[in-house]
């Protein structure tokens, strides 16, 4: 049985303007009982093509494990499907290899969780072929060979460790520990070049000079792909015997290598008024406009209303916020969220950069908070709960949301919903080095969290920080901290700062919601709640620890008992005078 | 929330009322550096000062200007437009009380010179105009802010001398002078309460880099050094004009170490140049669509260099030039008549940067160029027996010109290469006031008439200039007659 994941047509002639590659693959357990090898191949259509390009990958359960062929199963179809699913904006090595990372830690808590002790084990080696280049990620005895111009080179370097004449051990495999060191290599592809990928199986029974031989020998993959096996079979291969081979019939253009010329590609819409028409879509209004973009309201061909997001001209070319503008759009689409809004795929491929997210009629919060401050203590703890499970859908997906304000925040029909993702961080982009240079400080002064910018750790508690601070303008029209908030920037002057009680403000908060507001806006992000549902919780039901008000002075409880107990204690003193005067 | 046309007498939006604050700050500037020029004959007096003298103080006001925009750059960077241009008030309201209370020439020289600073006002307000408007607003906004801010010089024109004769005597133009300090000084605490560095709920103030311009090739490289050539010499003349050697307000001694520290300035300036762009001079490759010609730059330069450079050194000499033209004419008429010239400021500026996003950019800096050359020739040959109408005629046409090229050269300077707006703005500021310090460096040497023939012979050599400018390239879209937009793409 050949465990085969995709099976293109052989020879698969790709009908790409660019990069054009010829490929087969096969897969056999040979004198196995079970094929624990598997390979597979993507082809992607259309504007992938040039973003990610064309994958290969082969990979080798390692044979001591039972648990090896879902291993390799594992490995194969994970990175085939996640590497494609990675932003356009990520580099192919950054993609890639956070892939192959991910599957790595998969495996390996398989491999701890389970109950007989078997290792989910493998070798993997992916090739990507993309507009002129080659990127190799390699870990394990798989190997990737180059045919050029009658010369046979092997591209990848085997992990493996000979222990004496008659054995050896891999020294590097997928799901043998959490960190791996994955071997990446990018090179330029030329016209003709053949690409073989092969397990032990094969390229231990088939020297070089014979497999050179062979690879001049027809221009029919499939056929060779045949010829491989059986050559490997006749030589004695015990094992199971995998190959894949791949020609470039044509390059892509060079230009697709580079990141920001992929971003850059569409141009910036020109500045639109009602009535324009982009892309089958019409303006109707624009929305809002501020330096950085323009917000309009659109409708497309079946009067659906829509809302257009544009990049302002200003930027043009700053590649920073081009690549976070287009990451902005990534980050709505892989949302599904009540709370948070959907971002649209536009309904032609689009000539410039935008992108459309659903319309939801309503007030933004910062509206409702002008004509209503302060809100009823049920109505903020209801909106507050929507947008905490909006927040939690992000969080989940390791984002964080980093602008959170009342601007950002339209109360619908159906609810609240989160409306930008401007400057959200998303974990596993920033943490690669990236070519461009990011803006170091996003958000807005008044509502995010002190760390960003005192320059501590941020994470999911600095969401909790703004979150708290919408619920606390909420209840009170006011902020937490005051007028000096919007000026600290270090450490020191944060701790200077103190809490505001909402009970000054609004009477009618209860005294146990007033110390969950002040313990998620704590400025030291350790000391606020572990996680959002705790602090929710917090705030719809009392929490008993805090049913009484904070032991305050006397005077500031109870002021009349104060001047009443002064009044008995002076008549007292002047009786007693009087009693020791007349008495002497 | 947003539409397409710009109110500005909507005050109950944020940003107008921004730009109505910003733009008098500049206007405030401007009244207080130029407040000398109208009260000549009286500070003479006063001063008994001769006529070289006086020509020196002229270049004096305007030649600290050129190096102080580079530190008020570096400042607003640091600390946000808001608190620097309230700072900038303060001081220059105290410098102008000092130079209002100035007992000796010495005094006076060194006040105006210090008052030079003020003059670095226009940077902050582009600033904080630019983080307060759309694209769809800010090149109306900032043409807005430019231009009725210039105005200030012409209403100090104006007003001073007909202030300086009401408070009467001989100390009435410190009178005048005093007054338009304490202005500034009050404005300076009213901007800082009410001016904002970024709108309610906007991200942070965000610095822009300073410093060297990147180039792109090496042969911009050097012609950027080239360019930068010219401040320092102007400078060096001006360090001349003051020694022993021209009007002795410097010693000898003092003059050596003006130069020294001009070597300073320029050895430390291009080392900053040289560290930028040390990575592409090494061979690093620029990628395509980050490449531009430096040669734009130094074209816009020039264009303000004859514009603006032109304006400021003409402003300076105009109330002057109508009092000793017209026989039996007043100061205060004088005044008035000279503030002709930046009246036009309130709508030939912005008209200028209107006309050149309409109708091409060479095109229409050519023309603006070659209309203020007529203006100037038309100037020189002005003389008591004009009407005084004619004249005034004359210098607003000639103005007109001055300004819309400002304006043209402002709407370009984006365009060259957006990433590096805030530098290439800079450096045309920049050039515009080694323009100023050079015509009047040459006036101190002339007569008006010659002076006036001079700016008109420099500007056609800039005319041939600007015919090297090559109109901006990239997406140009163009919308059809059912409103569809359709992408042209320019090669």
């Amino acid at each position: 049985m050949s465990a085969t994941i995709t099976t293109p047509k052989a020879p698969m002639e790709h009908l790409q303007p660019s990069l054009k590659v010829a490929f087969a693959q096969l897969s056999e357990a040979g004198r196995k009982a079970e094929n624990q090898d598997t390979v597979g191949a993507r082809f992607p259509e259309g504007a992938a093509m040039a973003t990610k390009g064309v994958a290969m990958a082969i990979a080798d359960g390692v044979s001591s494990s039972s648990a090896a062929r879902q291993a390799s199963q594992t490995a194969v179809t994970g990175i085939l499907t996640d590497y494609y699913a990675t932003p356009d904006t990520w580099r192919t090595g950054q993609s890639a290899s956070r892939v192959i990372h991910s599957l790595n830690r998969y495996l390996w808590s398989q491999s701890q969780n389970n109950v007989r002790q078997e290792g989910y084990l493998t070798t993997l080696s992916l090739l990507v072929l993309k507009g002129d280049k080659l990127f190799i990620f390699h870990v394990g005895d798989s190997r990737i060979y180059r045919f050029r111009a009658g010369q046979l080179e092997l591209l990848t370097r085997d992990h493996s460790q000979r222990i004496d004449k008659n054995t050896t051990y891999l020294s590097r495999a997928l799901g043998a520990d959490l960190s791996l060191e994955i071997d990446m290599e990018s090179q330029e592809i030329e016209r003709g070049d053949i690409y073989l990928l092969s397990t032990d199986g094969l390229h231990d029974f088939i020297d070089e000079k014979t497999l050179t031989q062979m690879l001049q020998s027809s221009d029919d993959l499939d056929a060779q792909c045949k010829a491989l096996y059986q050559t490997a079979l006749n030589n004695g291969s015990e094992d199971n015997i995998s190959v894949q081979l791949a020609r470039v019939d044509d390059i892509g253009t060079p230009s697709e290598s580079d990141a920001i010329t992929v971003l850059s590609r569409l141009p910036f819409p020109p500045l639109l008024k009602p009535g324009h028409i982009l892309d089958g879509l019409t303006v109707e209004k624009i929305l809002h406009e501020s330096e950085r973009s323009q917000v309009y309201l659109v409708k497309n061909a079946e009067g659906t209303p829509l809302v257009m997001k544009t990049p302002s001209v200003n930027y043009e070319d700053d590649a920073a916020y081009i690549e976070r503008f287009v990451r902005e759009s990534w980050i709505g689409s892989r949302l599904a969220n009540r709370h948070v809004v959907r971002v649209v795929e536009p309904p032609r491929t689009r000539t410039c950069l935008y992108y459309l997210t659903e319309y939801i009629p309503g007030p933004t919060l910062t509206q409702v908070i002008k004509e209503r401050a302060p809100l009823p203590v049920s109505d903020a703890v209801e909106l507050i709960e929507q947008l905490v499970m909006g927040i939690r859908a992000l969080h989940r997906k390791d984002t964080l949301h980093q602008d959170l304000k009342p601007d950002n925040v339209v109360v619908g029909a159906q609810g609240v919903r989160i409306v930008d993702f401007g400057s959200c961080w998303v974990a596993g982009i920033e943490e690669m080095a990236s070519p461009i240079a990011a803006d170091k400080i996003l958000g807005t002064l008044d509502y995010s969290a002190p760390e960003y910018r005192y320059g501590g750790p941020t994470g999911p508690r600095s969401d909790q920080f703004s979150l708290a601070v919408l619920m606390y303008e909420m209840l009170t029209g006011k902020h937490p901290f005051g007028e000096g908030y919007g000026k600290a920037m270090a450490l020191p002057q944060f701790q200077k700062l103190s809490y505001r009680s909402a009970l000054q403000f609004n009477p009618l908060v209860p005294v146990w919601m007033d110390r969950a507001l002040e313990k998620a806006l704590h400025t030291q992000p350790a000391q606020r709640y572990e996680a959002l549902s705790e602090w929710l919780q917090d705030l719809k039901r009392p929490n008993p620890n805090w049913l009484t008000a904070k032991q305050k002075p006397l005077m500031e409880r109870h002021p009349e008992r104060v001047w009443k107990g002064l009044a008995i204690a002076g008549w007292a003193v002047a009786v007693g005078l009087l009693v020791f005067v007349v008495t002497r | 929330m947003s539409s397409e046309k710009l109110n500005l007498l909507d005050v109950t939006r944020a940003n107008i009322r921004l730009l109505h604050l910003t733009w008098f700050a500049f206007f405030l500037t401007f009244v207080v550096w130029f407040s000398h020029a109208p009260l000549k004959p009286l500070i003479m007096e006063a001063f008994n000062m001769s006529n070289a003298q006086w020509k020196a103080l002229l270049i004096l006001n305007v030649a600290l200007t050129i190096p102080s925009r580079i530190v008020v750059g570096i400042l607003v960077d640091k600390f946000g437009p808001r608190i620097v241009y309230s700072l900038l008030l303060a001081a220059g309201g105290l410098m102008c009380l000092a130079f209002a209370c100035a007992q000796t020439y010495e005094q006076l020289a060194l006040f105006r010179f210090l008052l030079g600073f003020v003059g670095a006002g226009f940077v902050i307000g582009i600033r904080l105009v630019g983080e307060w408007f759309p694209a769809r607003h800010v090149g109306l906004a900032e043409g807005v802010y430019g231009g009725w801010g210039n105005f200030g010089s012409a209403a100090a024109a104006f007003t001073l001398p007909t202030l300086a004769l009401l408070f009467g005597g001989d100390d009435g133009w410190r009178y005048a002078i005093g007054v338009t300090g304490l202005m500034a000084l009050a404005y300076s605490g009213f901007f800082y309460a009410r001016a904002r560095n970024t709108p309610k709920g906007s991200t942070y103030f965000k610095p822009k880099k300073s410093g060297g311009l990147e180039v792109t090739s090496k042969k911009d490289f050097y012609f950027y050094l080239a360019m930068n050539l010219p401040m320092y010499i102007i400078l060096a003349v001006l360090a001349w004009k003051l020694s022993p050697a021209g009007v002795g307000l410097l010693s000898q001694g003092t003059t050596y170490l003006m130069y020294g520290i001009l070597l300073v300035l320029c050895a430390y300036q291009f080392s900053q140049i040289y560290k930028v762009n040390k990575d592409m001079l090494h061979g690093a490759p620029v990628p395509e669509h980050d490449k531009y010609k430096f040669k734009q730059v130094a074209i816009l330069d020039w264009a303000y260099f004859v514009t603006f450079g032109s304006e400021l050194a003409v402003v300076s000499m105009l109330p002057a030039f109508f009092l000793e033209t017209f026989e039996g004419m007043t100061l205060a008429a004088a005044g008035a008549l000279g503030a002709a010239f930046a009246f036009m400021n309130l709508v030939a500026r912005p008209g200028g940067g209107y006309i050149s996003d309409k109708f091409g950019r060479r095109l229409s800096m050519s023309i603006f160029i070659i209309g203020l050359t007529i203006g100037y020739f038309t100037l020189s040959q002005v003389n008591g027996a004009w009407p005084v109408w004619m004249a005034v005629i004359a210098v607003m046409f000639c103005s007109f010109f001055v300004q819309a090229g400002e304006g043209a050269v402002f709407a370009m300077v984006p365009l060259v290469k957006r990433r590096l707006t805030g530098q290439v703005a800079g450096m045309a500021g920049a050039y515009g006031n080694v323009g100023a310090v050079t015509f009047l460096t040459i006036y101190s040497f002339v007569d008006a008439s010659t002076f006036f023939m001079v700016i008109g012979g420099c500007a056609l050599v800039i005319f041939g200039i600007v015919q090297f400018l090559e109109e901006p390239q990239g997406h140009m879209h163009e919308v059809n007659e059912d409103g569809s937009i359709t992408q042209i793409e320019l090669t």
